[in-house]
């Protein structure tokens, strides 16, 4: 029974920390943009991160090791490095994205300024990181960042075209502006399957000190944890679509998304889309960073994790609190965070494979999973799902450029 | 982490910005879909505004965001208005009519956004109708580009 | 060590974790030592860590800028000091007898000043 409780209170916590920057100004963009047209799009990324996390999981609970081991391994020294730098810089972009959505949602909620909230957030986090073990970390982020909730409720609240809804389920391709529909599918792939999310599932896999035995939460996890997390995603599109579309509004601006929620709902609507944001994004933020500090310490080999305490891994520590001062200082310049997280989606996508492969290759290679290798399933999907990833991370940037950033 | 290390670091994320921020700014040559889609784009924000407005008028928001979200959306507007100002925006040829009907279209709408950031009901509820009918004029328009 | 009695040296030590007798994390496999004449017999001696390690394994410029970038410090493990082999090379002795992980060394009384850690 505690058991099931256990399992129940980690799938919560994996939905409410399931979207962040990425999905949320993308999932609206392309509900404003397409209607409820891109909808299939999400659940083919839901499936691949599932698909992903789930490998990764497995990898941690038997083999021990997270990610960036296995990529140093697998890839070796030459090409791991560049994989490792690739991931860096994406990692960077996304933090400094995160960082940027925690203060506008702060002066969203309080009106002070901006560059005040900046600061004022990135020491909250480097608070809470410091003070919090692991799991409560995950948890609280998690649960509150389930406020988002709100947004399916006045999804149904804006009585959208059900059948249209159902028809956006449907794998399709929009005909009018193809290029914008890819555009925003890569998107909403990448901002399904980030990566920061698979190096931070798979080293949290190992602080939480997973064995073989926890494969069955392993899976629960992956699968019931991030498929409810897509439904908050169908949440935002539909809001979107049924809202911003029929007006003309092309949500450029955070609080906008938040009015998709006030608009139905009220007062009571929006400071639950603004409190939901604020804790899924700020939970991004600390998955983001530790993320980067994980695969620097695991690729070279250092002490590593929040369980050994920040004196026993020092340099671990001494890492996250740089990146977190990085994203800061990038925010401070005063670039757009919309932007910004524009860009770290796209730019995640373009470095994708390189994480994905070795991930692939070790979770089939017997000597370090022994009967817990891929499966038939496990192979069916990891391999569909590299062919989907190898597609979207060549054609990002071309995308990106011929439709300037999805303005047509 | 050795000195080096941070140094290049450094450099990194400032070349990464740098670049990011450049991005996007610089004059343009408009052509007949670029004016297309500045009008949409001056449309979404009377609609937009408008919405909030109606919201305001209503007592639906809190303080704080009205304010922030009103603000943020005149500032969004004046740069539109600021890169079709005569020096900045090209137009191809025979456009420069357009462009001026586009030009006074988003002048008029960040005329009638600006007020909203102070705001209270009575003058939200004008606001509203204002900008709602600036949002059909500028999708007229934009569908007439 | 693998059930067949060989070790793939490529895949199954290069570039692994190592873990000393504490189970601490104390760097990567950076490199290999070899003796043996081309043609004859090759024995492994020992792992070699640190920069000065890895550095020869990078491409010419990339080689030369992390010289710069990092001082060429090499840590030699004696082949005899590895226990097992798996997913991690875990040693018999701990990190400080051989020399690993002064890096976290360096930085730990500095980050332990820091109330709460």
């Amino acid at each position: 029974m505690k058991r099931i409780f256990e399992v129940a209170l980690g799938i919560l916590a994996a939905i409410g920390g399931f979207v962040d920057i990425g999905d949320i100004v993308f999932n609206t963009a392309a509900g404003a943009t397409f209607g409820y047209g891109l909808l299939w799009v999400v659940v083919l990324g839901v499936g691949g991160i599932i698909t992903y996390s789930e490998m990764c999981g497995r990898v941690a609970a038997v083999s021990k090791q997270p990610v960036f081991d296995a990529v140093r391994e697998r890839l070796g020294l030459a090409t791991g490095l560049v994989a490792l730098v690739a991931a860096q810089i994406v990692n960077l972009l996304t933090l400094a994205a995160e960082v940027g959505g925690i203060a506008l949602t702060l002066q969203l909620l309080s009106g002070l300024p901006y560059r005040a909230l900046i600061l004022l957030g990135v020491l909250a986090l480097a608070v809470v990181i410091w003070v919090l073990p692991f799991g409560w970390i995950e948890r609280v982020f998690g649960y509150v960042g389930l406020c988002l909730l709100v947004f399916a409720v006045a999804a149904i609240k804006l009585h959208p075209d059900w059948g249209e809804v159902a028809k956006g389920f449907v794998p399709h391709v929009n005909t009018e502006s193809p290029l914008v529909y890819g555009y925003f599918a890569v998107g909403l792939l990448g901002a399904a399957m980030t990566p920061y999310e698979v190096y931070f599932y798979s080293s949290g896999a190992v602080e939480e000190g997973w064995t073989p035995k926890d494969l069955g939460i392993n899976k629960a996890n992956a699968i019931i944890g991030y498929g409810l997390g897509g439904f908050l995603s169908f949440a935002l599109m539909i809001t979107a679509g049924a809202l911003f579309l029929p007006l003309g509004i092309e949500p450029e601006l955070l609080g906008t998304v938040a009015l998709g929620a006030e608009v139905p709902l009220g007062q009571i609507g929006l400071i639950l889309a603004l409190v939901g944001t604020l804790f899924a994004v700020g939970g991004a933020a600390i998955d983001t960073c530790f993320s980067g500090a994980y695969n620097l310490a695991q690729f070279l080999g250092w002490e590593w994790g929040k369980y050994r305490g920040e004196a026993r891994a020092p340099r671990f520590t001494l890492t996250w609190l740089v990146l977190l001062a990085l994203g800061f200082c990038i925010v401070m310049t005063g670039i757009d965070p919309i932007l910004l997280t524009e860009y770290s989606v796209i730019f995640s996508v373009v470095a994708l494979p390189f994480t994905y492969i070795p991930i692939l290759l070790v979770a089939n290679d017997k000597s370090h999973m022994e009967r817990y290798a891929n499966g038939r399933v496990a192979n069916t999907l990891g391999l569909f799902y590299l062919l989907v990833i190898l597609v979207v991370s060549l054609t990002a940037i071309p995308l990106m450029l011929l439709t300037n950033m999805g303005q047509g | 982490m050795p000195p080096g290390v941070r140094r290049l670091g450094a450099v990194l994320v400032f070349a990464v910005s740098l670049g990011l921020v450049g991005c996007g700014s610089g004059s343009q040559t408009l052509d007949a879909t670029a004016l297309q889609k500045q009008a949409e784009t001056v449309e979404s924000f009377a609609a937009e505004g408008a919405l909030l407005a109606g919201e305001i008028a209503d007592g639906r928001t809190t303080g704080p965001f009205a304010q922030v979200q009103a603000a943020a959306l005149t500032e969004s507007a004046q740069k539109v208005v600021d890169s079709l100002a005569p020096g900045k925006a090209k137009p191809a040829p025979g456009l420069a009519n357009k462009l001026a009907r586009v030009r006074s279209q988003a002048k008029l709408v960040l005329g009638w956004l600006r007020p909203l950031e102070h705001a209270n009901k009575v003058t939200a509820s004008r606001l509203q109708s204002r900008l709602g009918e600036q949002a059909s004029n500028a999708k007229q328009l934009a569908e007439s580009l | 060590m693998s059930t067949s009695g060989e070790l793939d040296l490529a895949y199954g030590v290069l570039d692994h974790q190592l873990v000393d007798s504490e189970g601490r994390r104390c760097g990567k496999v950076d490199d290999l030592e070899l003796e043996g004449k081309a043609g004859a017999e090759l024995r492994i001696t020992a792992l070699l860590v640190g920069p000065g390690a890895w550095r020869g394994r990078l491409p010419g410029p990339f080689a030369r800028l992390a010289g710069r970038l990092f001082a060429r410090k090499l840590v030699r493990v004696p082949w005899d000091v590895v226990e097992s082999a798996e997913a991690a090379v875990h040693l018999g002795k701990t990190a400080s007898e051989l020399g690993l992980g002064r890096g976290d060394d360096r930085w730990r009384k500095r980050i332990a000043r820091i109330p709460g850690s």
